[in-house]
């Protein structure tokens, strides 16, 4: 069978199937309309996202501000003593400590949390280094203001 | 002035309402002939026009142009389908339509002859199989082929040789079997 006659064949065949599909198409406008629909939806549902990224950034921002200022470490030591009230049924000074009365942290100091249990171990178990900034290190260190 | 940009889109999409039939037929081509995925193909290269996301430079002719265009879409539409296509294997889409009686103009070897060529094609690699139905299918010559698959013209030349040796080779294969 020659290179034609191939072709032709091949030609015939999709014929059959340009005709099958053919029947088959879709209108025209009603793709097009459909396209057009999800194409505002889409054009739309942007808007949407980028009105609420710009309503919600800062809300979020002011959110995320408020909590980490809620949350900060605080080492305000008002007292060391035990909150105390004065007991109604005697008329001496008896003081009693309440049961759930706060007590103040200790003062946070390296002192306290190298005696804190596992941390001196901890500590020990670093090695020393050795800095030394002496002079031949210093003279490195030039600094010329006009240097291109 | 504003309004050139909108009156230019519009007359593309007059141009190509001209050519929506052979667009929904290389839609099928690029989509493994599944009906559902090439209408939802060309309705999202029709939204890229309309949205100005694709934009028609006059380089080539507006066809070989949308061609392109439907063509990345089906890309990007199977790349977005992969979890998809993991289910179960769709059946070749032929029957989308409601059948048709067979008619005494032989038509039901139409019809039979129109599915043997879809299943020989949809054996063909998708490079052979595009350049094969853009020349038989399209009737576009393979400098466009070339343009639309976006390979140098030899490259599309080799395709065209191979896919259509296997074609004929597979559709002589078909005829044998009873």
């Amino acid at each position: 069978m020659t290179t034609g006659e191939d072709d032709a064949r091949l030609k015939a065949h999709m014929e059959t199937l340009v005709a099958h599909d053919r029947a088959r198409v879709p209108p025209f406008e009603a793709v097009l309309e459909r396209a057009r629909e999800a194409q505002q939806a889409h054009s739309v549902s942007r808007m949407a996202r980028a009105r609420a990224v710009w309503v919600a950034s800062p809300l979020m921002a002011a959110a995320a501000a408020l909590l980490w200022w809620q949350a900060r470490p605080s080492f305000d030591v008002q007292s060391s003593a035990p909150t105390a009230v004065q007991s109604p049924s005697h008329s001496t000074s008896t003081v009693h400590a309440l049961p759930n009365a706060s007590v103040a942290p200790p003062e946070l100091s390296l002192d306290f949390l190298l005696r804190m249990p596992g941390l001196d171990s901890a500590a020990s178990s670093i090695p020393d280094f050795d800095f030394d900034f002496g002079p031949k290190h210093q003279s490195n260190m030039t600094f010329d203001p006009v240097m291109k | 002035m504003s309004n050139e940009p909108v009156r230019e889109r519009e007359e593309l999409i007059a141009s190509l309402s001209t050519i929506h039939a052979q667009s929904y037929g290389w839609a099928l081509a690029c989509c493994r002939r599944d009906a559902n995925d090439a209408l939802d193909v060309l309705q999202a290269a029709y939204e890229k026009v309309l949205a100005g996301k694709a934009r028609f430079g006059g380089n080539s002719s507006p066809r070989t142009w949308f061609f392109s265009v439907i063509r990345l879409t089906a890309n990007e539409n199977a790349r977005r389908s992969v979890f998809r296509r993991l289910l179960p294997a769709r059946m070749l889409d032929l029957g989308h339509a409601p059948a048709s009686a067979p008619g005494p103009d032989g038509s039901l070897e139409r019809e039979r002859m129109a599915v043997a060529l879809a299943e020989a094609l949809a054996k063909l690699s998708a490079r052979q199989r595009e350049v094969i139905h853009l020349v038989f299918y399209e009737e576009l010559t393979l400098e466009e082929a070339s343009a639309v698959m976006g390979v140098a013209i030899g490259t599309a030349r080799i395709h065209y040789d191979r896919g259509k040796k296997a074609l004929g080779t597979l559709l002589g294969a078909q005829k044998e079997v009873p």
